[in-house]
């Protein structure tokens, strides 16, 4: 019986970890622009599938595919933000935060109807990285969750240290704080907000491609994993890339076991979906502003 | 800022236009506008709640769908009459809608369209999980409003409780709680050192949209003759805001033109599937981008431009008029 | 006693912005609140109006007890206030940014009685020919003044002003503290709160000064700037 709820936990762990890469795409997207982008479900659908025809079309590895879909979704989320964001940072919107959360909106609309037409409804699963499983005493864990989970921590940690380690990334620290001030300093708040929602879609994207081979991919994929990403960035603080990760293994875990307790199987399965949303409706109540973060910051 | 709503005149041409449609119309496009106003009298009260009062809620859908299967329920469970049932489906969403205002009035801009947001799915989710009572995704169905399969009355009952939620809302917003609806959304806090209780008001904002939304939903529910839970998913909700964000979200009656405007559009494109979503989504894009007030009020003030010179040595009042719409773009 | 504050303390997480504070202000008095940067003063305004709730102490309005309600509530019982930077109903005109207050206070009689008194301040403060204009088309020193005017339709027992000449120019300067001289002369109890340094002595009877959160000077204006505390505050740490 414990090896179930130790078998539940682990594979929550791994998709904790990729939780945690979506919701940090996320809040730093919220972090440096101020705006919650309500699109971030279909940039991590899109990353999905860029993934399986960077496989099916150019013939790459499967690891490599995550990275080729980063860059696309990268791409895809730097012509976003140029078209419609830009606007945002002039004083030509009169209600900004309004906004920013049509227009994000609007994004998931579009991707995830266009790729209803371009790929068909019907899931398609790419290959694995990696086929098999290990085992482990009585549980098993396929090689692909590992290679999900381990790609996903590094991922993690490459983006934390990014954030704190290279230019870059304290350059948009500073323009996270005070666009300007950082303009003082002679950081091109512009270019910064381009990388950060590149960055932000990019880490959505990966995340889409690394879950593929086990959830398999569908044009509506990104609709609860949003949700899901939500809530661990109002949980974990919004613009907090380590509350972020915590937040996000633990509702991987928790969401894991939650599973296994509730004890009408049809429900179970339905309300599992509800889980991520009571607990932000929770969390929202009790502290308006997340548990860890800044409190929400205007656009400047 | 300013609160023009269009020249006595444009209403009534607009109204006589509409009431003479139906012999027009075949059965189909009937059908359509008739659907159209049930999305006419969510958009309005969105636009009113999210474009007025600041409140960007993700929840509206989830009042329309709670009135519909109230009332559908009460009509086939307990054979109350539809028309009570309607009624008791719009107390109904009142409440529901009263409680979420209350619980949201700590929440700003974005964490309340995500706190709604939630509430949505959650409220979708145990439509379709709790099925005995629901009868979930297979749809509940429900009476008719009227005898008899034409969609005439349906027509023009939808017409006038979408003027009669309009008229209810603008004599509202005339009123000082269009004031203070304003002033909350402008500057909360300035709002309340100014004395006014930005508490009650936002949730008598939520309760009087979500009456109006709970109207809606009560109405489609015995127009259509069945209920699911697609009333309340996400695509739908984005298909209201798309509705006002087009005709304009500070303006109710362009919000409601704008409704009848995508939808006529939605289904002008139905061959095309999903990429009218596509096209749908592009266009909210763009209307937000270069006319953030809507496509009415830009559309307006264009007519209003060529209007004046095409009738300048012309009457006076009309071009009146049509400046007092065009302040509208102002 | 118009007002009376006791004891009020306001923490944020370790830091106390205000710290055992008490204050006793009589009816027409006008008194100038000072200090150095963060010493508390905007805290303190924000406490005496309701935009905050203390951790401790009680404020006395009129001798009613206003502790723990709503700001809305304090505005109503005739506390008005200003915000350093100005909070207008930006897209909302002059006009309607005045009746708002009126209305909330729900003691005129209709729109028209209170666009009416809205005027009579417009007219007073010398703004009246831009009624119509939208609240975020004036300049700076005209939204000071307007915001001022808002305070002054909800019939002030007391009008809580936090900086109003931050930022001013001037030209606009003397308008403003010209007006503040007829509202006192006209009967108004006023706590003004500034950096201006010499245009607040210049105009009040009464100094107080905080520092780190603590009051640490009450008195008449040229007594309490030669205070060995209030020197130290203003040079020192």
């Amino acid at each position: 019986m414990t090896e179930y709820f130790l078998l539940q936990a682990l594979n929550g762990l791994v998709t904790g970890l990729i939780y945690a890469l979506i919701a940090a795409g996320l809040t730093i997207i919220f972090s440096v622009l101020k705006i919650v982008n309500f699109g971030h479900g279909a940039l991590y659908m899109m990353g999905g599938y860029a993934g399986y025809y960077a496989i099916h079309l150019l013939g790459v590895p499967p690891v490599i595919a995550v990275f080729v879909a980063m860059a696309a979704v990268y791409v895809l989320g730097i012509v976003f933000e140029f078209l419609m964001l830009r606007p945002l940072y002039s004083n030509k919107i009169d209600r900004k935060d309004e906004y920013a959360i049509i227009v994000t909106f609007a994004l998931f609309m579009v991707l995830e109807n266009a790729a209803i037409v371009a790929f068909g409804p019907f899931n398609k699963r790419p290959p694995s990285f990696a086929e098999g499983a290990v085992h482990v005493g009585t549980l098993t864990i396929t090689y692909d969750r590992l290679a999900a989970a381990g790609m996903a921590a590094l991922l993690l940690i490459g983006i934390s240290l990014f954030m704190q380690r290279t230019s870059i990334g304290q350059a948009l620290d500073a323009v996270s704080q005070s666009r300007d001030s950082a303009a003082i300093i002679g950081i091109d708040a512009k270019r910064m907000y381009a990388v950060a929602f590149g960055l932000g879609a990019a880490l959505a994207g990966g995340a889409g491609a690394l879950i593929a081979p086990i959830f398999s991919l569908s044009p509506t994929m990104g609709d609860l994993p949003s949700v899901q990403a939500y809530v661990i960035v109002v949980l974990g603080g919004m613009g907090s890339v380590p509350g972020s990760i915590v937040g996000g293994i633990l509702l991987g875990i928790v969401e894991g076991l939650g599973i296994g307790f509730y004890p009408d199987p049809n429900r179970a399965l339905v309300y599992s979906n509800a889980f991520g949303a009571l607990l932000l409706i929770i969390t929202l109540l009790v502290r308006p502003t997340g548990l860890f973060g800044r409190a929400h910051l205007r656009m400047e | 800022m300013k609160r023009h709503w269009a020249s006595p005149m444009a209403w009534a041409v607009t109204v006589v236009v509409a009431l003479t449609l139906p012999p027009v119309l075949n059965s189909y496009w009937l059908h359509v506008l008739s659907t159209s106003w049930y999305y006419a009298i969510l958009a309005s009260s969105w636009a009113l709640l999210a474009g007025y009062a600041g409140q960007f809620s993700f929840a509206h859908m989830a009042f329309a769908a709670l009135a519909g299967y109230t009332s559908g329920l009460l009509a086939v469970d307990l054979h109350v009459p539809v028309a009570l049932g309607m009624l008791c489906g719009i107390a109904a969403a009142a409440l529901v809608g009263g409680a979420i205002g209350w619980l949201c009035l700590r929440l700003r801009g974005p964490y309340l369209s995500l706190f709604t947001l939630a509430f949505a799915l959650i409220f979708q989710l145990i439509i379709i999980a709790e099925y005995q009572f629901t009868r979930g995704s297979l749809g509940l169905s429900v009476p008719g409003l009227f005898a008899g399969s034409s969609d005439v009355p349906y027509y023009y009952t939808g017409f006038s409780l979408l003027l009669a939620s309009l008229a209810v809302m603008r004599a509202l917003l005339r009123s000082r709680v269009g004031i203070f609806l304003r002033a909350t959304r402008e500057d909360e806090d300035a709002a309340e050192a100014s004395g006014i209780d930005t508490s009650f008001y936002k949730i008598l904002v939520f309760t009087v949209t979500s009456a109006i939304a709970g109207l809606a939903g009560g109405f489609y529910g015995h127009f259509v003759g069945i209920l699911t839970p697609n009333l309340v998913t996400i695509p739908e909700m984005g298909l209201v805001v798309a509705m006002a964000v087009v005709g304009g979200v500070e303006s109710l009656p362009g919000a409601a033109i704008g409704a009848v405007f995508v939808y006529v559009l939605s289904e002008v494109l139905r061959d095309t599937g999903q990429m009218r979503f596509v096209v749908l989504g592009l266009i909210i894009m763009l209307t937000q981008r270069f006319a953030q007030n809507g496509l009415l009020v830009l559309t307006v003030s264009g007519l209003g431009r060529i209007a004046r010179r095409a009738l300048a040595p012309a009457a006076a009042e009309a071009s009146s008029a049509v400046t007092d719409v065009e302040k509208m773009a102002g | 006693m118009l007002v009376r504050a006791e004891s009020l303390t306001k923490r944020f997480g370790g830091i106390r912005a205000v710290d055992d504070v008490s204050l006793e202000v009589e009816k027409g008095e006008l008194i100038g609140l000072i200090g150095p940067n963060g010493s508390g003063k905007t805290t303190l305004i924000n406490l005496m109006s309701g935009a905050l709730a203390p951790d401790h102490g009680a404020i006395r309005v009129d001798g009613v007890s206003m502790g723990g309600k709503a700001a809305h509530v304090f505005a109503r019982h005739g506390v008005g206030r200003t915000f350093q930077i100005p909070r207008l109903f930006r897209r909302m005109t002059v006009l309607e940014n005045l009746i708002a207050p009126a209305l909330a206070l729900n003691r005129t009689r209709g729109r028209a009685d209170a666009e009416r008194r809205a005027l009579d301040v417009l007219t007073f403060l010398r703004l009246a020919h831009l009624a119509r204009s939208e609240a975020r088309a004036l300049s700076g020193g005209q939204q000071k003044l307007l915001e001022l005017g808002r305070a002054l339709m909800l019939e002030p027992r007391v009008l809580l002003l936090d900086e109003p000449f931050a930022g001013v120019h001037p030209k606009l300067l003397s308008d403003l503290v010209e007006r503040i001289e007829e509202l006192s002369r006209a009967g108004y109890t006023i706590i003004l709160v500034d950096h201006n340094l010499d245009a607040v002595r210049g105009l009040v009877r009464r100094l107080v000064v905080m520092a780190r959160g603590r009051q640490i000077a009450d008195g008449v204006p040229d007594e309490v700037l030669r205070h060995a505390d209030v020197i130290e505050a203003y040079t020192g740490a």
